[in-house]
C-alpha cells in the first residue's frame, strides 16, 4: 500500500498533524496544520463537490484554509469547564512537498489548561486522525482524534 | 427527543517508552543508549542466524494455484473453480489448512464493518452511499464447494476473513496436498465502498474498468516465527503471503484488454495480428509502444459485446495474483534491459484509459522502466518477466506482482471564454504535482514489487518493513528522476517533516504491530524511510550502507525476513554497531534535538610568570572596561589627589596584581623542571603554535542519540565541516563536552548545518545563539502570497455570507417519537 505522500492509497489511513506553539519572534501562538495534500484536495472536492478546486489553485487552497478554520477549535479549560474558543485568525495555507501548510495565528499566551476540537477531515475520511502538539517550550503534549473524539485536553505547565 | 451534545474532556495516559529497557535499573535512572539489543531480538536458531541470514534448515511452504475465472460484465460479478497444490515444507505435522477470504472484509456482519466507527454524529454523503450500496448488493465470497483431488467435499469452517479446511489426513513434513474451491462474488465499486481492487465506473460513456485483487481464496502463510498467520483482514494491516505458481485463465468480455500478473500465454487467441505485431515491436523499443493506441481505446469502447476471450496467464513463484480488464484501455510498451538477473529483458508496460490522457502515455511506462533501474540497484535485478502500471482509479496506488494500480488522472482543461483559441486547446490539462504524484505514485507501486513481492515481509504484522523501505527508496528513484522532485520551495527533504511527529507525546515506536499503530502514515512510512536516509547519508556512508542494504535484499530475496533479520544483517554486513540506531529509531519514541548549550575559549598557557601576567593585564583590560566615573571624570579634567600629591604613591601604585615576583619566577622553573621532556615539548609546541582550545558542550534533548556534524566558521570567515559519530554519546546520552584545538579563533559553531539527522528544533543548534523565523512568519514576509490569500478568503467569506455551497454533510434532524 502507499505513501508518504502526495500519493494517496484508498486504505491509507489518512491523518494530520497540528502544531501549537509560541513564536519565540513574535511572541504569537502560531498554528501550523500539516495535511497531505492528496487528502487535503479530496477533502475539498468532496466537501465543495468540485473536481476542479485542486490546490494548485489559490482557490483551493483558500477554500482548504476556510474549512481547516471551521473544523479546528482552540479553548481554555477551567473549573467551570470549556471556556471561549480563541480568535484564531487564519493566516492562509500554502504547498509544501507533499503536504499542504495552513496557519492560523493568535495574538495571546497559551491558556495552562486546554482543550482542543479538531475534526479537520474526518467528516470526509472515517479512517483519519488527527494529531495536535502543543510545545510550551520545553515540552510537547499531544492529542490524538480518532473515532468519536470531539473535545481532548491537557494541562501545560 | 433531542440529543444533547456531550462534551468529553479526556486526558491523555502516556507511556514512556525510552526506558522500557528488559531489566530496569532501581539504583537511578541509568540508560545505556548502546546497550547491546541480543536480550531483545529473538534468539537467532536454525531458520534464522545471529548474523541475520537465513539459517541451514529455513524453510517456507509452497502453494501453487490454478483459477478459471469469469468476468460477468452484465452484473459486476465473477466466479470461478480453482486448484491449490499445497507442500508442506515445514518440519510440522499439519491437520488443517487456514486459507484466506480478503473479499470477506466486505460483507454482512464482516469484523471489519462492525467495527468501523462514527464521528461526531454527521453522516457524510460517501458514508450514506455506502450503506445503502452495502444494503443493495451481497458482497464477500460465496463458497460453493470445497473437494479434494477425487471430488470429495472437505470440512470448512468460515471464521470472517479466513477458512480453515479441515484435512481427512494429516500432512506430514515433505507432503503435499491438492484441492479445489469453486466460488464466486459480487464486485464492489470501489470509489463507492473503498478497497484495493474493484470497479472504477464512468458514468459520461457508461463503461468499466475492472481491476481485481484479494480476489481469490488464497493460502495462508505457515511461518516458522508465527505459525498459521490468520490475523483477520481488517482494512489496514495489510499480507502475509505464500510464494506459489501461478496459472490463471481470465475470461471477459472479446472486446477487452487484460493486464495481469505473469505473462500472456496465448496472444494468438487473444490479440489481433496488427496488435501482436506492435507487441513484437515493443521487445526491442527503448521508448514506450502502442499496442493498443488512444485513437482504437476510444473507437472500442463505443460498442460493447456479447462474446467472450480467455486470456491465459502464467506467473511463477509470486505471493499473489491481480489482474484488471476493461475495453477502455489504451495499452503501451516498452523493454527493460538489465544483467545478472532472472530475466534479461522485462517488458514495462501500461493500460490506462483515455481520462488519464495525456499523463500516462508520457510518464508511466517510462516511471516503470525508471523504478527498476534505481531498485535493482539497490537490491537485485527485477526477479519477474514483466512490470505494468494499470490505471484504475482516480487517486492511489496499490501493488501486486508484476502489477500495480495507480491513480492520478489530468483535470478537465477550462478554456478561458474569451479566447478565441478555446476551441483547439486541450481537453485535459495536469499540474505540476499531477505529474510528480503520477510518477512517484508508480515508483511506489512498482518498487513494491521488490519489497515485500520478492523480500517477502510480513505487512499484517510489521508494516514498516516494507512500506518504510520501500519509501526510502521511492525517495532515492524520486531524486534520481529530476532535480528538485515534488518541490515547491528549496531543501526538501523527508527528514523535515517526520521530526515535527517525533516530538509527539503519544506515538508508538516503530515496531508496533500494523492494526496497533495511532499514525499510519507517519510511523510506517515516513519514519523508517527517514531513518534509512539518515542511516545512509550520515551514519554509515553510502558505500556501507549501500553494501548492506544490498546484501539483506539478496539474502532474502524470495524468503521472508524479519525486523531481527533487517537489524543483523545491516549491521553484518557494514561493520558498523547500529544497535544504538534501531533502540532509538525502532524500539523508542525519543527525537533528535540536539543543543549547543555552551561553547569556551582558551589559550594554552606557557605559565611563564614574564609572558603570561601581561597577557592576563591585557585580557583583564578587554573583559572588564573601566570605571565609567573614573572616564568622566577624566574627560572633566579632574586631578586625583595622587596627581597632587605625588609622595602618596607607594609599592602598590606601581605594581598590581599582575607584576611578576621572584615567587613566582620560582614556581615556574620548578613546574618546568618538573615536567617529562616529552611533556615539556609538547607544551613549547604549542605555546610556538599559539593555538585556541574551544570546549564545546552538546545536551541531546529529544533523547535520540545522533551523529553530530558540526559546521565551525573561524574568524576569517573560512568554514571546516566534521562528522562526530553518535559514539560520543556512549558514556552520557544526556549531555557531553567536545574539546578542539585550532589555529584560528572559531567565532562560530553550527550542530547539523545540511539538516541530515532529522532534528526536530533548529533554534538552538547554533553558537552563539540565533532566532530562525517560523515558516508562517515568512509565509506573512512574502507579501504576494499573503495578499493575494488575504483577498482570495475575503471574497470567499463574502460569497459564503450569500449562497452556502460548503455543506459537506448530510442534513440531519432529530426522529420525531
Amino acid at each position: 500500500m502507499l505513501c508518504i505522500a502526495a500519493l494517496s492509497h484508498a486504505d491509507r489511513q489518512p491523518g494530520s498533524l497540528s502544531t501549537i506553539k509560541t513564536s519565540p519572534t513574535t511572541g504569537n501562538i502560531e498554528v501550523i496544520h500539516r495535511l497531505h495534500n492528496h487528502d487535503a484536495e479530496q477533502g475539498v472536492i468532496a466537501v465543495h463537490g468540485d473536481r476542479s478546486l485542486t490546490l494548485d489553485k489559490l482557490e483551493g487552497r483558500a477554500r482548504l484554509a476556510l474549512y481547516v478554520e471551521e473544523r479546528f477549535i482552540v479553548a481554555s479549560v477551567t473549573d467551570d469547564g470549556i471556556g471561549a474558543p480563541l480568535a484564531l485568525e487564519l493566516v492562509g495555507a500554502e504547498l509544501d512537498g507533499d503536504y499542504i501548510l495552513v496557519y492560523q495565528e493568535y495574538n495571546g499566551e497559551l491558556p495552562t489548561r486546554i482543550a482542543v476540537q479538531n475534526g479537520i477531515l474526518r467528516d470526509v475520511f472515517p479512517e483519519q486522525v488527527n494529531h495536535v502538539n502543543i510545545s510550551t517550550g520545553a515540552e510537547v503534549r499531544s492529542l490524538t482524534f480518532r473515532n468519536d473524539d470531539k473535545w481532548l485536553s491537557t494541562d501545560l505547565k | 427527543m433531542r440529543f444533547q451534545s456531550i462534551f468529553l474532556v479526556v486526558a491523555l495516559l502516556t507511556a514512556d517508552f525510552a526506558f522500557a529497557d528488559a531489566i530496569r535499573q532501581t539504583k537511578s535512572d541509568h540508560y545505556d543508549a548502546f546497550r547491546q539489543l541480543d536480550v531483545d531480538l529473538p534468539t537467532p536458531n536454525v531458520y534464522r542466524t545471529a548474523s541475520g541470514a537465513p539459517g541451514t534448515q529455513y524453510w517456507q511452504q509452497q502453494a501453487d494455484h490454478k483459477i478459471k475465472v469469469t468476468l460477468h460484465e452484465e452484473n459486476q460479478s465473477i466466479s470461478a473453480s480453482q486448484t491449490i497444490d499445497y507442500k508442506n515444507n515445514s518440519p510440522d505435522t499439519l491437520r488443517y489448512i487456514w486459507v484466506q477470504l480478503d473479499q470477506n472484509r466486505f460483507a454482512d456482519g464482516s469484523r471489519a464493518r462492525m467495527t468501523q466507527t462514527a464521528s461526531d454524529d454527521i453522516l457524510g454523503y460517501g458514508a450514506l452511499a455506502r450503506a445503502q450500496r452495502n444494503a443493495d448488493v451481497d458482497h464477500g465470497f460465496k463458497i460453493e464447494s470445497v473437494t479434494d483431488g477425487r471430488g470429495r467435499d472437505l470440512k470448512y469452517t468460515i471464521v470472517d476473513t479466513m477458512m480453515r479446511i479441515d484435512l481427512p489426513q494429516a500432512l506430514r513434513s515433505g507432503q503435499s496436498t491438492t484441492f479445489s474451491i469453486a466460488w464466486s462474488f459480487n464486485i464492489i465499486e470501489e470509489s463507492v465502498i473503498g478497497g484495493r481492487g474493484g470497479y472504477d465506473h464512468f458514468p459520461e460513456s457508461d463503461t468499466y474498468i475492472y481491476f481485481l485483487a484479494q480476489w481469490f481464496p488464497k493460502l495462508a502463510a505457515y511461518t516458522d516465527y508465527n505459525g498459521w498467520k490468520h490475523q483477520q483482514f481488517l482494512g489496514a494491516g495489510e499480507f502475509t503471503q505464500e510464494f506459489g505458481d501461478y496459472e490463471v485463465e481470465i475470461t471477459v468480455p472479446a472486446d477487452h484488454i487484460v493486464s495481469a500478473t505473469g505473462e500472456l500465454q496465448n496472444e494468438s487467441a487473444v490479440l489481433t495480428s496488427e496488435q501482436r505485431r506492435r507487441l513484437d515491436e515493443s521487445r526491442s523499443s527503448d521508448k514506450p509502444m502502442f499496442i493498443v493506441t488512444p485513437e482504437e481505446a476510444i473507437e472500442n469502447e463505443k460498442e460493447g459485446t456479447t462474446d467472450t476471450k480467455t486470456w491465459v496467464f502464467k506467473a511463477d513463484n509470486v505471493r499473489d495474483f491481480a489482474w484488471a480488464s476493461s475495453r477502455k484501455f489504451i495499452w503501451d510498451a516498452m523493454i527493460h534491459r538489465q544483467e545478472g538477473g532472472e530475466f534479461d529483458e522485462v517488458l514495462a508496460m501500461s493500460f490506462y484509459p483515455q481520462e488519464a490522457e495525456p499523463l500516462w502515455s508520457q510518464f508511466s511506462t517510462h516511471s516503470v522502466v525508471h523504478t527498476l533501474e534505481v531498485y535493482s540497484r539497490f537490491s537485485f535485478p527485477y526477479p519477474y518477466p514483466t512490470a505494468q502500471s494499470v490505471n484504475a482509479w482516480e487517486g492511489g496506488g496499490m501493488e501486486y506482482p508484476m502489477i500495480t494500480f495507480n491513480g492520478r488522472r489530468p483535470e478537465p482543461f477550462e478554456a478561458d471564454e474569451n479566447d478565441p483559441d478555446a476551441a483547439s486547446k486541450p481537453d485535459r490539462t495536469y499540474s505540476r504535482r499531477a505529474k510528480h504524484g503520477l510518477v512517484g505514485v508508480i515508483i511506489h507501486e512498482i518498487g513494491h514489487i521488490y519489497f515485500p513481492m520478492t523480500v517477502n515481509t510480513d505487512e499484517r504484522q510489521w508494516t514498516w518493513m516494507d512500506e518504510g523501505i520501500n519509501s526510502f527508496l521511492q525517495y532515492l528513484a524520486e531524486l534520481e528522476w529530476e532535480e528538485n522532485f515534488h518541490n515547491h520551495r528549496e531543501n526538501y527533504s523527508i527528514l523535515e517533516h517526520i521530526a515535527e511527529y517525533m516530538t509527539s507525546e503519544n506515538q508508538v515506536p516503530i515496531m508496533t504491530q500494523s492494526d496497533s499503530i495511532l499514525q499510519f502514515g507517519a510511523n510506517s512510512y515516513t519514519k523508517p524511510a527517514a531513518s534509512l536516509v539518515v542511516l545512509r547519508e550520515t551514519v554509515l556512508g553510502r558505500e556501507l550502507f549501500d553494501f548492506a542494504f544490498r546484501e539483506y535484499a539478496q539474502r532474502w530475496r524470495f524468503k521472508r525476513p524479519t525486523p531481527s533479520d533487517l537489524f543483523r544483517t545491516l549491521e553484518d554486513a557494514s561493520g558498523i554497531d547500529l544497535d544504538w540506531f534501531w533502540r532509538g529509531w525502532y524500539y523508542s519514541t525519543d527525537h533528535v534535538d540536539v543543543a549547543i548549550t555552551g561553547m569556551r575559549e582558551y589559550k594554552v598557557s606557557s605559565s611563564d610568570p614574564d609572558v603570561e601576567f601581561d597577557l592576563n593585564r591585557q585580557e583583564r583590560a578587554r573583559e572588564i572596561p573601566e570605571t565609567l566615573g573614573q572616564i568622566r571624570n577624566r574627560e572633566e579634567g579632574r586631578v586625583t589627589r595622587l596627581e597632587r600629591f605625588p609622595e602618596l604613591a607607594d609599592f602598590y601604585n606601581e605594581n598590581d596584581e599582575y607584576t611578576v615576583t621572584n615567587a613566582d619566577r620560582n614556581k615556574y622553573t620548578s613546574l618546568i623542571e618538573g615536567l617529562e621532556d616529552w611533556e615539556r615539548a609538547a607544551l613549547q609546541r604549542a605555546v610556538a603554535e599559539d593555538d585556541y582550545v574551544y570546549f564545546i558542550d552538546f545536551s541531546n534533548i529529544g533523547g535520540l542519540v545522533s551523529p553530530l556534524p558540526l559546521l565551525l566558521t573561524d574568524v576569517d570567515g573560512d568554514e571546516e565541516f566534521m562528522m562526530i559519530p553518535a559514539e560520543i554519546w556512549r558514556r552520557n546520552h544526556r549531555a557531553v563536552s567536545k574539546m578542539l584545538i585550532r589555529d584560528k579563533k572559531i567565532v562560530s559553531i553550527e550542530v547539523d548545518p545540511r539538516r541530515e539527522t532529522a532534528d526536530a528544533d533548529f533554534s538552538n543548534n547554533h553558537f552563539p545563539g540565533r532566532v530562525d523565523q517560523s515558516r508562517l512568519e515568512l509565509f506573512k514576509e512574502d507579501d504576494e502570497s499573503r495578499d493575494m490569500m488575504a483577498d482570495m478568503l475575503r471574497t470567499l467569506r463574502e460569497a459564503k455570507g450569500g449562497e452556502d455551497d460548503t455543506d459537506e454533510a448530510v442534513p440531519l434532524e432529530p426522529a420525531q417519537n
